[in-house]
């Protein structure tokens, strides 16, 4: 014992650390320490005795046997033999060492009761390898592309270790896409089967040792068919006739030196091949591909089929397999160019949602060829093509879908986005009608639409939720135009352009926005033409919250709209989640789709009892945390419903038709955010932006509603013209307006200017010399979206046309009588030179002359003072009013300025501006005009006039005034402009004592 | 540029009237009997200078000039609260204080001694205006210092501003109190003569119809002076408001007037005012629609002027001004002078174009009323020559029997004859004459007919 003391004294320590906890230094465990030595040492622990052992496994044998366990105890007592005579101990070569017998007493203690334990001798150990059953690569691949989707790297998609198989053969398919490599297809050949056995065959590679390698490899490796060889005699029968076949082919090749031998092939083999040609594989040794379609290669025969037979039972299989290559090509020209700006995201995810279906597919053939490969049921071809009977029309469909909607011939990615999402969307509805047969085509369909239009619905979502759009690829319908600037008047109507293909129409471009601003319930034509079909009934909203968005964040109002003020971490849910989950709750279930969904779902939970086990161990378990947890992860397990709900929704999904879905699941948050912005924009604009100011403003001088200021502006300019002063001055003119503007509107002087254009003086009549005056009013930048340049100008025409009205009134208000009656020293001399005029002086003497002038002066009063009445108080009062009204409740930004343009539009013409009311206009101007020369004539004196002039004017006025009132009599009885109503009133009533001829 | 208007009030009833008007624009606009502006009014887009000018102080100042010969009613509004508005250097008070005494040839007499005096005031107050639109003058024509001093300040006013407009709101006698002045056919003759040629608008104000609608329409068994000047002070306001809140229409006193006056003479307005409340009777509230105000407008009752009914048939219109008041929508004012036309509320001058021209105007924001919609007619009618036809009666029958002429015998103008007193009986027929035609269509050849030249006059 003595001589490995030092050794067990400090494991004794360790011990007694461990146990206690005590720690060295302390007091306690010196005790502690000394206890245990002498208990070692003194009482329990002694020197073994060889004698002592023996008695005791003695002892233990005859218990056995006691125990009727004689076999037992037979072999402990051989066992503990041939342990002691095994010299393995203390350096010496005999057994019987302290050693040996201090280990048996050792383990003699260590047997607690071996009677009632069962022990069976000791047998070869064979440690099976158990196969891991566990899909880890799947498991650690599931849930990759839902949560994180790149658009750019397909690649990292969901694929189970059979799918690992069949990318390799498609890397191998790509690096050698030239024909001519037989050695490529070898590797492939050699490969597969290989990778094959690696998964499925593992129980045999144990029993390795067992077999020759030659025996094996013959029994596992496929044979080479595809170098030609053949099996030989292997299937030759005992029988001659039935040898028939392989000898009528030997004495061909014998015969014909050309005659390329028939390949005879199993069915198992050529099964596989048929799955991979469905795996999308081309260099097929059975099926040749020409680029489009697959054939059965001549030169194979099977046994038991003739190749007509064959081929007609592979034909369905041959058409879906280049449905398959084409959808791959899609799939790798996606990914390939996924980088440059050819592909448009909408085709990156309609490539990821084709490439996700092909996925599945790959998993059901996979699955049928590991039952090919295990051999444990019987498959023939024909089980094979009954097995896959669900999956060709999906994905008939499927390439259908992809061979209408991904049009290259499209200009613009725009154009291919919206017809690919509107085909599939076509697609959707079409087998929604047809009801529940189609169910499992809907649940593909639904799939692929729904994945496919995510970056269209992200888009709309950024656009009208955050107010930026991004859209590398140029594929949403509408587009930043990037020319525009900021502060730029027509920002509304040009900031955003509609991709249409150029080629259409050079000017639809431009005049797309116009449209849908002019034509508000129905879209304009390219928009019809261009937006995804499912997008239509809200595009409008569409558009309109966007570009609101857009002028929030110009006006640095963004924050008001995006999030919640008081969170400045809040985002919106996104438009597509909503949709999604809005939709899940009214279809009950959203079919593939729904699943991913559901095993996404599941790791978060592992992850969250892991977390959990991991907190209690360390100690932190914090309820708290665990409750916020489950707030977060909850939402994920939401979307598991009850099997029997879901049962119940289905019925009801497929009893509804699918654009009523849509209506109530996509187009409400849509909507909603469509009034939010646009609601908030108008509010902004009104509250902070002075809005109905400015209007009011433009209505004050424009349309003279400040009636006093602008008289103190015309007055002095019509006195100029009335006494032939020069006025076409604009410092002048401007002085003038400004000195009016002084008194009460002080602050709009750096606003309002006018301008003279003194260029085209060629004036018809006299009244229109006012015309060249244009005012400016300077409106700034979000209120000039409205009052823009282009409106100005027509309220322009309304204030020249107000003021040649306020003109004549003027003149004719100003007439003072005693002018007329003025002596004249003239008037002796122009009786005694001018004989006829003399001559007619006589028949109607000076007082009756007075007397015409007078009554005229009344007529034409009368009538310019209707005239001003009917534009003052029934055009501009009441119109003004309905306007007022209206923009109260206008909802948009574009419903203001259709809104503002309907009322100067609606002016304009009532003022018999418009074109088609020329003529009525044409005999107002005139009546204006007379009432100028009549002034000219009245200042004269009533000697300058004899009174043929005034028989002149009389009946050129009566005219008019004749042709004005018939004509407005005329319209009121067909009643189509009942505006002019009042006009025509005033001047029937004027012209009812004209009857009788004067 | 406001287009400044300045009210000349002359003799007791003149600045009776003028004190009411005054009252009635300071609380429209919103200012304190001192001129100050109160505070509820800074925001207002009224226009205040039209008839009032700020001094130095801010605080503003009627553009009203205040004459009389005898102190009693000026010394009354001296001793008002609103003593400090006026200018106190336009109030011009004759120095012997002895009044006119009824009489009209004492007032022009005494007018053309004080005239260098008076156009002092006035022609300051002219020059002190930017671009002055016209002359308002209140005035009685019964009595001696409106009728007098009245005509003669018309006729000087026409020589010193030929181109300003000037407009009287003349108060016609009543004729229950003829007993009270007894010369005043004498007065009214003369003082007809310078409304007639000298003034572009008349708007008269009949104390007879006043005092009756006073009784039967406001129930007053006794209206003192205060209360008929309060109606006078109202058609006074409202004739001017189109002026004061300026809007789409009619911003300046000659667009207001030019076309209710078809020819020189004719240019006496009658006024009508609905619906009517004093501050004493609780306002009977009814509801007020354009149609029943334009209604209204048009019945005799309603009218400020007392002709009489029947007398003969084919008295017209010659042209309606109203000025509605209130939050109207335009279109109701077709809809009821369609309704006007239908019923054939209106007789209209057979020769010439005539309707109802309907004016819109702002109420004041500072003065509540129970009625949404009112309103103001001003309308030229041929029956206001029976007022005149009366007076030629009355005048007849005076000087027939040379009635009181010693008392004009006395001045000047009469010194020698009495021929200003036939030239004013002349004129004075003329316009009857005038009326009688503008009734019948044949009025437009009318001035073929008149041998006599008109050229001499001058309005």
């Amino acid at each position: 014992m003595a001589r490995w003391r030092g050794n067990f004294e400090q494991d004794l320590g360790k011990l007694i650390r461990r146990i206690t906890g005590f720690e060295e230094h302390e007091e306690n465990i010196k005790v502690c320490e000394q206890f245990a030595l002498s208990n070692l040492k003194y009482h329990r622990f002694l020197d073994v005795d060889s004698h002592k052992v023996t008695r005791a496994l003695n002892g233990v044998c005859e218990k056995f046997k006691i125990h009727s366990r004689c076999s037992k105890a037979e072999s402990l007592r051989s066992l503990a033999e041939e342990f002691l005579a095994t010299p393995a101990f203390e350096g010496r070569d005999h057994g019987k060492t302290d050693t040996h017998y201090s280990l048996l007493s050792l383990l003699l203690l260590l047997a607690d009761a071996p009677i009632y334990s069962d022990y069976e001798g000791r047998t070869v150990e064979v440690l099976t390898q158990v196969e891991d059953e566990f899909d880890w690569s799947g498991h650690l691949l599931e849930g990759e592309h839902a949560s994180v989707y790149q658009f750019y790297d397909e690649d990292s998609s969901d694929f189970s270790d059979e799918d690992i198989v069949y990318k390799e053969v498609q890397a191998c398919d790509k690096t050698h896409t030239g024909n001519d490599s037989s050695k490529s297809e070898d590797q492939i050949r050699a490969a597969s089967p290989l990778m094959f056995e690696d998964t499925v065959a593992l129980p045999i590679s144990e029993e390795l040792g067992l077999y020759e390698g030659e025996e094996w490899l013959v029994r596992n490796v496929v044979r080479q068919y595809w170098r030609g060889l053949n099996t030989g005699g292997s299937i030759s029968g005992c029988y001659r006739a039935s040898n028939l076949a392989s000898d009528w082919e030997h004495y061909q090749q014998l015969t014909n030196p050309l005659y390329r031998p028939h390949m005879v092939l199993t069915e198992t083999e050529l099964m596989r091949e048929a799955i991979w040609m469905l795996s999308g594989v081309s260099d097929l040794f059975v099926f040749m591909y020409d680029g489009e379609n697959f054939s059965l290669n001549n030169d194979v025969i099977i046994s038991h089929l003739t190749s007509q037979c064959l081929e007609q039972n592979l034909k369905d299989i041959m058409v879906t397999g280049a449905r398959i290559k084409a959808l791959n090509e899609f799939l790798d020209w996606v990914a390939e160019n996924s980088y440059c700006s050819i592909i448009s995201q909408t085709y990156q995810a309609f490539s990821g949602a084709v490439l996700t279906f092909l996925g599945n597919f790959q998993k059901h053939l996979t699955a049928q060829e590991r039952n090919i490969i295990r051999q444990e049921e019987t498959m023939t071809l024909f089980r094979l093509c009954a097995e896959l009977t669900t999956w060709l029309p999906r994905i008939k469909l499927v390439h259908s879908i992809y061979k209408c909607g991904v049009d290259q011939s499209l200009d613009t990615n725009s154009q291919r986005a919206s017809q690919l999402l509107s085909v599939l969307f076509q697609s959707v509805l079409e087998y929604d009608t047809i009801g529940s047969d189609a169910a499992d085509m809907i649940d593909v369909l639904l799939t692929l639409w729904l994945k496919t239009s995510k970056p269209y619905i992200t888009f709309v979502d950024d656009w009208i939720t955050n107010g930026v759009l991004i859209d590398p690829m140029k594929e949403f319908i509408v587009q930043r135009n990037e020319t525009v600037k900021l502060l730029d008047e027509n920002f509304w109507e040009t900031a955003f352009t509609l991709h249409v293909s150029q080629s259409e129409s050079p000017n639809r471009t431009s005049s797309g926005p116009v449209e849908t601003r002019a034509g508000q319930s129905s879209q304009s034509p390219s928009v019809e033409c261009w937006a995804p079909k499912f997008l239509h009934p809200v595009m409008r909203d569409i558009i309109l919250a966007g570009k609101s968005m857009e002028m929030l964040q110009n006006l640095g109002r963004l924050a008001d709209v995006v999030g919640k003020k008081d969170d400045i971490f809040y985002r919106a849910k996104p438009l597509y989640d909503i949709f999604l989950q809005s939709l899940e709750e009214s279809l009950g279930h959203i079919p593939q789709d729904h699943k991913t969904r559901t095993v996404e779902s599941k790791p978060m939970v592992i992850f969250n009892q892991q977390i959990e086990k991991q907190m209690l161990m360390e100690g932190v378990y914090d309820p708290l945390l665990q409750i916020n947890f489950q707030t977060m992860f909850s939402w994920g397990n939401r979307g598991e419903p009850e099997p029997q709900q879901e049962k119940n929704a289905e019925k009801t999904a497929s009893l509804q038709p699918l654009e009523l879905i849509l209506q109530r699941c996509l187009y409400p948050p849509v909507r909603l955010k469509y009034q939010n912005v646009c609601l908030k924009l108008v509010q902004i604009l009104k509250e902070e932006y002075h809005l109905m100011e400015y209007l009011s403003m433009m209505k004050l001088f424009f349309l003279m509603e400040a009636g006093d200021t602008m008289l103190d502006f015309y007055t002095p300019i019509f006195d100029k013209i009335r006494l032939f002063e020069p006025w076409h001055n604009v410092s002048t003119v401007n002085l003038i307006l400004h000195k009016a503007l002084e008194e009460h509107y002080p602050e709009e002087r750096n606003r309002l200017t006018v301008e003279v254009d003194t260029e085209n003086q060629t004036f018809r009549y006299p009244i229109n010399s006012t015309d060249c005056m244009k005012l400016r009013y300077k409106v700034p930048w979000p209120v000039n979206m409205i009052v823009s340049s282009r409106t100005q100008d027509i309220y322009n025409q309304i204030f020249n046309f107000l003021l040649q009205v306020k003109r004549a009134k003027y003149c004719l208000d100003e007439l003072r009588f005693c002018d007329l009656q003025n002596d004249n020293i003239l008037k002796t001399l122009s009786c005694g030179e001018d004989t006829f005029s003399s001559s007619l002086e006589k028949t109607v003497p000076r007082a009756g002359r007075i007397h015409r002038m007078q009554i005229l002066r009344m007529r034409l009063l009368f009538f310019v003072n209707c005239l001003h009445n009917y534009i003052m108080t029934r055009i501009l009062h009441s119109t003004g009013l309905e306007f007022k009204k209206e923009m109260e409740h206008a909802a948009d930004l574009d419903e203001i300025i259709a809104l503002h343009d309907k009322y100067v539009n609606t002016i304009h013409e009532r003022c018999l501006l418009h074109k088609k009311v020329e003529f009525l206009k044409e005999a107002i101007t005139k009546v204006l005009n007379l009432s100028l020369s009549f002034q000219m004539k009245w200042d004269q004196g009533v000697d300058e006039i004899s009174s043929k002039a005034i028989s002149d004017m009389e009946t050129e006025f009566s005219r008019c005034v004749q042709f004005l009132s018939s004509f407005l009599n005329n319209i009121i009885k067909r009643g189509s402009f009942p505006h002019l109503e009042s006009l025509a009133f005033a001047l029937v009533t004027s012209n009812q004592h004209t009857t009788k001829p004067f | 540029m406001p287009r400044e208007i300045i009210t000349l009030q002359l003799g007791q009833c003149g600045n009776q009237i003028g004190m009411e008007f005054w009252k009635q624009l300071c609380a429209e606009h919103g200012i304190s009997p001192e001129g100050i502006l109160e505070e509820y009014a800074t925001e207002g887009t009224d226009r205040k200078d039209v008839f009032f000018y700020q001094a130095d102080d801010e605080h503003y100042i009627p553009r009203a000039v205040l004459l009389d010969l005898e102190p009693r009613v000026i010394n009354t509004i001296m001793n008002s609260p609103y003593a400090n508005l006026y200018n106190p250097e336009n109030i011009y008070l004759s120095k012997h204080g002895g009044g006119a005494g009824n009489n009209w040839a004492s007032g022009y007499t005494q007018a053309e001694r004080l005239y260098e005096e008076v156009f002092d005031i006035i022609d300051r107050e002219a020059d002190g205006s930017d671009s002055l639109e016209g002359f308002v003058i209140c005035h009685s024509i019964a009595g001696g210092t409106g009728s007098g001093m009245g005509s003669y300040i018309l006729e000087r006013l026409n020589d010193r501003f030929p181109k300003k407009l000037i407009q009287t709101y003349s108060v016609f006698p009543n004729l229950d109190e003829i007993s009270d002045v007894v010369v005043q056919p004498y007065n009214s003759l003369l003082t007809l003569k310078r409304l007639t040629q000298n003034t572009d608008c008349v708007v008269v104000l009949d104390n007879t119809a006043l005092h009756r609608i006073a009784a039967e329409r406001l129930h007053m068994e006794n209206p003192s002076f205060m209360q008929i000047n309060q109606l006078v002070s109202t058609v006074m306001s409202t004739s001017t408001t189109t002026l004061r809140y300026p809007g789409y229409m009619n911003n300046d006193l000659i667009g207001l007037i030019a076309s209710l006056i078809p020819t020189p003479r004719l240019h006496y307005l009658m006024t009508g005012y609905t619906p009517l409340t004093t501050d004493s009777q609780v306002a009977s509230v009814r509801k007020t629609t354009v149609l029943d105000v334009m209604r209204r407008l048009l019945q005799p009752k309603n009218m400020m002027v007392s002709t009489p009914v029947h007398r003969q048939a084919n008295h017209c219109y010659i042209s309606i001004l109203n000025i509605i008041q209130g939050e109207v929508d335009p279109t109701q004012v077709h809809k009821s002078l369609q309704r006007i036309r239908e019923r054939k509320l209106a007789q209209f001058i057979p020769w010439g174009p005539a309707s109802i021209q309907v004016a819109l105007s702002r109420k004041s924001p500072y003065i509540q009323t129970a009625h949404r919609v009112s309103g103001l007619m001003l309308a030229n009618h041929t029956s206001i020559s029976s007022l005149f036809e009366r007076t030629l009666r009355q005048y007849d029958k005076l000087r027939k029997r040379e009635a009181f002429m010693d008392q004009f015998k006395k001045e000047s103008i009469f010194k020698d004859n009495l021929d200003e007193f036939d030239s004013s009986r002349e004129v004075l027929q003329q316009l009857v004459d005038e009326y009688q035609a503008a009734t019948g269509p044949d009025y437009l050849s009318w001035g073929t007919q008149q041998a006599t030249s008109t050229s001499g006059e001058r309005i």
